[in-house]
């Protein structure tokens, strides 16, 4: 296998070996390249000036210092010159307040010319009014939109090519008198929509390929709360990820493959027939995420009793927001999921961790809860007292412990005397040989 | 080689033969072969007993780097699914990466026949890899200094960008 023998005339270093490697490779490199660089190209030599021509990425980023008109400019620039018939991308990334016509502008060419990822990411002078070609596309497969803007919807209507769709800070309108629209997207995998203004009082969304939903309202401005609904029809759904204030009704309907949930909300107003409507919808879920704010919101509205109907349920992570947690309601929860074989524990910030009237009576959880359990993990362990009770109290009743993971808060770990405190007491902890304590 | 000299436990691995455009041999293992989409592809449409591939685009300097490329690669991702079976904490990716990194560090003309041979057997990751790196010697870089970077001379008379 001794080839370094061969007498093959090398190439001279000095020779000019990119400019003759074939069109096709050239605009492969150049897509490679932010859009800017792969039109600076064409000033190399004549061999080069077209080449960018037809690169079939349009990638456009501005949030340098740089003056809007010549970025806008560029932009006209490239999409008059640019002479593939289909764009695969093309994205616009800024910091700068664009002219929304000549945004707009943009949006229409490139549908024109089959684009199939569509990213716009910046700010505009006044909202954009989309144009309603972005429903007709048949080969937009994915599109990200992060600029005001404003969709006036058609009654019903099928994007059939579209698989991941990201909508933020979208105002949403409907084109007729009845108010009343269904948006069916048939094989669309992925949807996100963070604070998106529904002006809309049914809007029916049909995924029958759905496989990740993502809805976040929560940092929306204005908390008022409309008598609005959206209903999702997502049969294939496997992961929910909510975080919401229930400005709108969300009505979640066939969610037979759902698997992992994971819901925060919190409110100021009464939400309880909004809130059990979402429950009703993610009774399937395996694996469950619960922001201590909606164990409270679930306690105060008497609604922790509706979780007894999520018969899958195997695994619950609670995540305590503010550093606290209600120690009765937790007691609550518990004694509605005897099922729960995992329980996670992760916390925002470091501090006090079960606080309540008194202290969290851990002698009140239900055995029928705890005989079940067979992994605990607790995160940013402090290692204070009630962060210790808690683990021994575990390790005492919890019949089928097998494995109690306990990461160390920050504060912990930079304290090395302590850790070696925390361990020691740890393993002094009267358990079972069978259950292993995994400390780091 | 008779089986008696070398008592494995294994059996012993099918090969398949690819010869340069400047008629060199090289014995290569089935699998590190079939990283090569090209060569997958006229895999199955191939009789079992031939076994032997006419590379007539890729020189033998060339061959060699890239066949090193795919034993590695094949050998990199049976030791990153092992690691992650056995559930072991494992940075072979990051190493794998590392390794590529070192791999594409050549000289211009090096990584154009590498590019081309990528191309041509159809090995996407190593063709990304060095589309990649030529990619990264222009970015940043004004007109000028990529023209001295991949010594193109400068035959435009007129700017076409110069007056707008």
């Amino acid at each position: 296998m001794d080839a370094s023998s061969s007498t093959r005339q090398r190439l001279n270093e000095d020779e000019d070996r990119i400019s003759y490697l074939p069109d096709n490779i050239l605009h492969y490199i150049l897509s490679f390249l932010s859009t800017k660089f792969a039109v600076r190209t064409s000033v190399l030599s004549t061999r080069w000036k077209q080449v960018w021509f037809g690169i079939s990425n349009l990638v456009f980023y501005a949030f340098g210092p740089m003056d809007k008109l010549i970025f806008m400019n560029f932009v006209d620039n490239v999409l008059l010159h640019h002479d593939a018939t289909f764009i695969d991308k093309f994205s616009v990334s800024s910091k700068l307040v664009l002219d929304d016509t000549r945004v707009n502008g943009w949006i229409s060419t490139i549908l024109d010319r089959n684009v199939g990822e569509l990213v716009l990411n910046t700010f505009v002078e006044h909202p954009l009014m989309l144009p309603c070609t972005l429903f007709t596309s048949k080969v937009l497969q994915r599109m990200k939109l992060h600029v005001d803007s404003n969709l006036k919807l058609p009654v019903s209507f099928c994007i059939s090519s579209l698989k991941v769709l990201h909508l933020d800070f979208i105002t949403f309108s409907c084109e007729e008198e009845i108010h009343q629209v269904s948006l069916s997207f048939p094989v669309l995998e992925k949807l996100v929509l963070i604070d998106c203004i529904w002006n809309i009082e049914v809007v029916n969304i049909y995924a029958p390929a759905l496989e990740n939903l993502m809805i976040n309202d929560a940092s929306y401005a204005a908390d008022n709360i409309y008598d609005f609904e959206i209903k999702i029809y997502a049969e294939s759904l496997i992961t929910l990820d909510l975080v919401s204030k229930f400005a709108y009704k969300f009505s979640l309907h066939n969610l037979s493959s759902l698997s992992k949930a994971s819901v925060d909300f919190h409110s100021e107003h009464g939400i309880e027939d909004r809130v059990s409507k979402l429950i009703e919808g993610i009774g399937n879920a395996k694996d469950l995420m619960l922001s201590s704010e909606a164990v409270e919101i679930l306690f105060v509205a008497n609604l922790t009793v509706e979780l007894l109907a999520f018969p899958n349920l195997k695994s619950l992570r609670v995540h305590i927001q503010g550093g606290y947690v209600y120690g009765e309601m937790l007691t609550e929860l518990f004694s509605y999921l005897p099922n729960v074989e995992s329980l996670l524990f992760t916390k925002e910030v470091d501090i006090i961790f079960f606080e309540g009237n008194g202290c969290w009576t851990l002698e009140a959880i239900p055995q029928s809860f705890l005989s079940n359990l067979k992994s605990v993990e607790l995160r940013s362990f402090d290692g204070n007292e009630n962060d210790l009770g808690l683990v021994e109290f575990l390790l005492k009743n919890a019949i089928a412990l097998q494995k109690v993971t306990i990461r160390g808060s920050s504060a912990l770990s930079a304290n090395p005397k302590k850790q070696f405190e925390v361990t020691k007491q740890l393993l002094m902890l009267p358990r079972d040989s069978t259950c292993v304590i995994d400390f780091s | 080689m008779k089986d008696s000299f070398n008592p494995s436990i294994e059996p012993p691995k099918k090969t398949v033969t690819l010869v340069s455009s400047d008629g060199y041999d090289f014995e290569v293992e089935e699998e590190v072969a079939l990283e090569s989409q090209v060569i997958k592809d006229g895999f199955e449409d191939k009789a079992v007993d031939d076994r032997e591939y006419l590379l007539f685009n890729v020189h033998s300097d060339t061959l060699e780097l890239i066949i090193k490329y795919c034993e590695k690669h094949v050998s990199s991702r049976k030791s990153i699914s092992a690691a992650a079976a056995s559930s072991s904490s494992s940075n072979g990716e990051e190493a794998l990466k590392e390794w590529d990194e070192h791999f594409i560090s050549v000289d211009t003309n090096t990584l154009y026949d590498i590019l081309m041979a990528a191309d041509y057997l159809n090995i996407k990751s190593l063709l990304d890899l060095a589309i990649q790196k030529v990619a990264d010697t222009i970015h940043g870089r004004s007109p000028e200094q990529i023209r001295k970077k991949f010594n193109i001379e400068n035959d435009s008379i007129i700017d076409p960008w110069a007056s707008e």
